[in-house]
């Protein structure tokens, strides 16, 4: 027959070191009801072996006798495959998209680089050229061309910027540079139809 | 140990749990103590417990919670007549699997 354990606070303070170190073990990957269940059986289990001792307050070293018979707490830890879906669901909805990550915020920042290039350098240039050449179409196809690409360019580091807004300094260059290319892109068909009037 | 071993154990670690408990009522540490006693079943806590408090969540093991003499409240498990179905179909598959084995083993003609 075992004796009722009475345990002082130093010795449950430990016994909770090593319980809290499980729970945390399983936090995250264990439904909340499994891992209480599981930290209740390990303590029981504590408590009943330091009854065994057959000694009515066991003092700390008898405590740490006994946890050093446990496994350790990383013994706890599910693999991969018994890892339920839910919280794993959760943490992965705080981690960057894996459709774009920081790939994709890059790439909205290039992207609106690229829409700004177009719609300051290019369709000027093609305007000059059409001047150079006394070509109208050129200057007319320059012009649309680069207003055409620049806004697609634009939109689409708009989009990018917006899906990978966490990002940091990338995902805000592609959104301010997207914004200023949509808007010059209008300018740039503005001017389009002013050139064809 | 070997992986297939390895392998092997983590099989039929929930069949052994629910084979256990087949056996009367009982808790945590005495299915840990009992198995630990049976060689090749030699699971230790960090195995027994998520797959104990697993099947109670699955609705195959019933618990009675009751004051222990070691302090705090036991809980004590039982089979549910889910528990019962899911232990004979799984003793079932586990007879034929080792009888076919055996057969294999023996080397008769094919």
């Amino acid at each position: 027959m075992m004796a009722a354990t009475e345990v002082s606070s130093d010795v449950q303070a430990i016994i909770d070191a090593r319980l809290d170190t499980i729970d945390r073990m399983l936090l995250g990957r264990v439904p909340r009801a499994e891992r209480l269940g599981i930290v209740r059986e390990v303590e029981m289990q504590i408590l009943d072996l330091l009854a065994e001792h057959a000694r009515a307050e066991p003092t700390r070293e008898d405590v740490l006798a006994v946890l050093a018979r446990l496994d350790p707490p990383e013994a706890y830890l599910p693999e991969r495959d018994d890892a339920p879906a839910t919280p794993v669901v959760r943490r992965a909805s705080l981690a960057p998209r894996a459709t774009g990550g920081r790939g994709g915020a890059r790439a909205s920042a290039i992207l609106g680089t690229i829409s700004l290039v177009l719609i300051l350098l290019g369709a000027p240039l093609g305007m000059i050229l059409g001047e150079l050449l006394e070509s109208e179409v050129l200057m007319i196809l320059g012009t649309v061309i680069c207003a055409v690409g620049s806004l697609a360019t634009a939109i689409i580091a708009l989009v990018l910027a917006i899906q990978n807004r966490r990002d940091g300094a990338l995902a805000i260059t592609g959104l301010v540079t997207g914004i200023i290319g949509v808007l010059l892109s209008f300018v740039g068909a503005i001017a389009c139809i002013f050139l064809l009037l | 140990m070997g992986r297939w071993e390895t392998q092997l154990r983590k099989g039929v670690v929930e069949l052994a749990v629910l084979a256990s408990i087949a056996r009367g009522e009982t808790y945590g540490y005495k299915i840990v103590e009992e198995l630990r006693a049976l060689r090749g079943l030699e699971f230790t806590e960090s195995t027994i417990y998520p797959v104990l408090t697993r099947l109670a969540g699955e609705g195959l093991l019933a618990i009675r919670a009751e004051g222990s003499p070691s302090g705090p409240t036991r809980r004590y498990y039982r089979l549910t007549d889910e528990g019962t179905r899911r232990l004979r179909g799984m003793a079932a598959e586990w007879t034929h699997v080792a009888g076919s084995l055996e057969g294999l083993l023996e080397g008769g003609p094919r």
